[in-house]
């Protein structure tokens, strides 16, 4: 991806990926990402694309120097997801009368055992969010604690914390 | 099931993205040419590790501000030569009034007093001694204690004290008159010269052998007047007219005799005891020398250093509440959206 000239002076500038590389090798993360976090595969389907035509505007301002694509993906779909979460429990508090739950939860992923699929139901989207990161995208703990907002040690302490209940949940299920 | 085996299961269920969403994100992405990246200038982020090199920076640069301004501007040496220059107000009087103040004088420094410095008194012939010394003492106690010590020494050498001034001030000063033997003034010098540091001296010599002996010689005159007068009057055929005229005459001369014997009485004295003007004084302090350019350019700069200083001081003052306050502001407002979106993820 770098288009280096012989005249021209080697910057930071020259590692930055294009964003379409960048949106290529992080699709499925961006998604998966969104797919925990809302348990709902239209909802991510959604989000993933909010998240990328925000992207696509933000471009201009991600900086290498400061983190990688991954990770700058990854903060914009939590704030778009987010923002979707606040909005949809406005909307609830409007309607509580007819408050029926219009969203159906779908599979997080296939090859997920049922049990774990149950387990990571009853899990809180803080809690899946922190999974996802951590496990399924496999972020170190700073960078996964700066995509959350919060310091690396909250973040181990949320980990272990939803890993503890997930194992709880399954040797629940399991008896 | 181990959290191990939990976390292998998820990895190896990665979802993937539909082929629809992919299809819409490339569309997005090849929409238009993507905006690259392109410097700009950005907000600092007051984290600590920034901080830990813009602080020493700053305070370096500071310091080769200081420096630079001192350099370029090291100070006004001019009003300090020029203080150096200027003698002290005692030397500047010493000067004035002609007193000896050669170098080997005033420079000596020392304590030891060289009475044979000053002329001595010509032994066996009466000569009026007047000598003046003016001597610097450390501070006011010292002062005291030297014009009391001035008084002793001059009576141990069987003299006297005419008058005694003392002022004791920030610059404590104290005139004596004394009177020693002439016999023994070289003794009293030397003595005196030992109380300080001998700032100057001075001595007048006046050889009164012939105002003696004109004294003498005119009193003998006199005497013989009076002498062939009386005789006169032994005379029983006198007038009274000419005794009267005798005797007022024999009267004045006798008159005459009595006023040159005290004269000579008085040149006498003179000449027994010699005058002694004793000045001490406390010492004026020392002018210091005129700075050099590197004293001066680093005095410069510790006073640019301490304006600077002074004025991050001040900024602190003044904006430290405000800053305060915005802090807190944030720190609150952060809390409370983290505050809300842990409530608002463990809803959802």
């Amino acid at each position: 991806m770098q288009t280096l000239t012989l005249d021209a002076p080697r910057t930071h500038l020259d590692s930055a990926p294009s964003f379409a590389a960048a949106a290529e090798a992080h699709l499925d993360d961006v998604y998966g990402y969104l797919l925990y976090l809302s348990r709902n595969a239209t909802l991510a389907e959604d989000l993933t694309g909010e998240t990328f035509e925000k992207a696509f505007k933000l471009w201009r301002r991600f900086d290498p120097r400061r983190g990688n694509a991954k990770s700058w993906l990854l903060s914009i779909a939590r704030t778009t997801a987010l923002d979707w979460f606040r909005a949809d429990e406005r909307r609830r508090r409007r309607e509580e009368r007819t408050a029926v739950p219009d969203l159906h939860e779908d599979a997080i992923g296939e090859g997920l055992s049922p049990e774990l699929e149950a387990a990571l139901a009853t899990l809180t989207a803080g809690e899946r969010e922190v999974i996802a990161l951590r496990v399924l995208l496999d972020l170190d703990g700073d960078t996964a604690a700066r995509v959350l907002g919060i310091s690396p040690t909250a973040c181990s302490t949320r980990l272990s914390r939803a890993l503890k209940r997930l194992e709880e949940r399954m040797t629940d299920d399991s008896r | 099931m181990t959290a191990a085996e939990l976390t292998a299961q998820i990895c190896a269920a990665k979802p993937i993205a539909p082929d629809g969403l992919r299809n819409r994100v490339r569309a997005i992405a090849s929409a238009e040419p993507a905006p690259a990246f392109r410097a700009r200038l950005r907000v600092p982020s007051w984290r600590v590790p920034r901080l830990r090199i813009l602080l020493p920076v700053a305070a370096a640069t500071a310091v080769a501000a200081a420096a630079a301004v001192a350099f370029i501007h090291p100070g006004d040496r001019q009003q300090n030569v020029l203080s150096a220059a200027k003698p002290p107000a005692t030397e500047r009087s010493k000067q004035s009034l002609g007193v000896d103040t050669t170098p080997s004088a005033t420079d000596s420094a020392t304590q030891s007093f060289k009475a044979a410095t000053v002329p001595a008194p010509a032994a066996g012939r009466p000569t009026r001694y007047a000598a003046q010394l003016t001597i610097s003492v450390k501070n006011g106690n010292a002062l005291s204690d030297a014009t009391t010590r001035a008084q002793t020494i001059v009576r141990d050498l069987g003299g006297y004290v005419v008058n005694v001034s003392f002022a004791s001030a920030e610059s404590g000063n104290a005139s004596l008159t004394l009177r020693v033997p002439t016999a023994r003034v070289q003794d009293a010098l030397t003595r005196l010269a030992a109380l300080g540091r001998v700032v100057a001296q001075q001595a007048q010599i006046e050889d009164l052998q012939a105002t003696l002996d004109q004294l003498a010689r005119h009193a003998i005159v006199l005497r013989a007047r009076i002498t062939h007068i009386t005789a006169l009057l032994t005379d029983t055929t006198l007038t009274s007219v000419k005794r009267a005229d005798l005797e007022s005459q024999r009267a004045a001369l006798q008159n005459a005799l009595r006023s040159t014997r005290q004269s000579h009485e008085s040149t006498s004295q003179d000449a027994r005891y010699a005058t002694i003007q004793l000045q001490l004084q406390t010492a004026a302090k020392a002018v210091a020398p005129p700075p050099s350019r590197a004293n001066r350019i680093l005095h410069q700069a510790g006073r640019i250093l301490a304006w600077e200083g002074a004025a991050l001081l001040y900024i602190l003052v003044i904006a430290g509440p405000f800053v305060l306050v915005a802090a807190a502001f944030g720190f609150t407002a952060r809390a409370r959206r983290r505050g809300q979106e842990t409530r608002l993820l463990a809803r959802s």
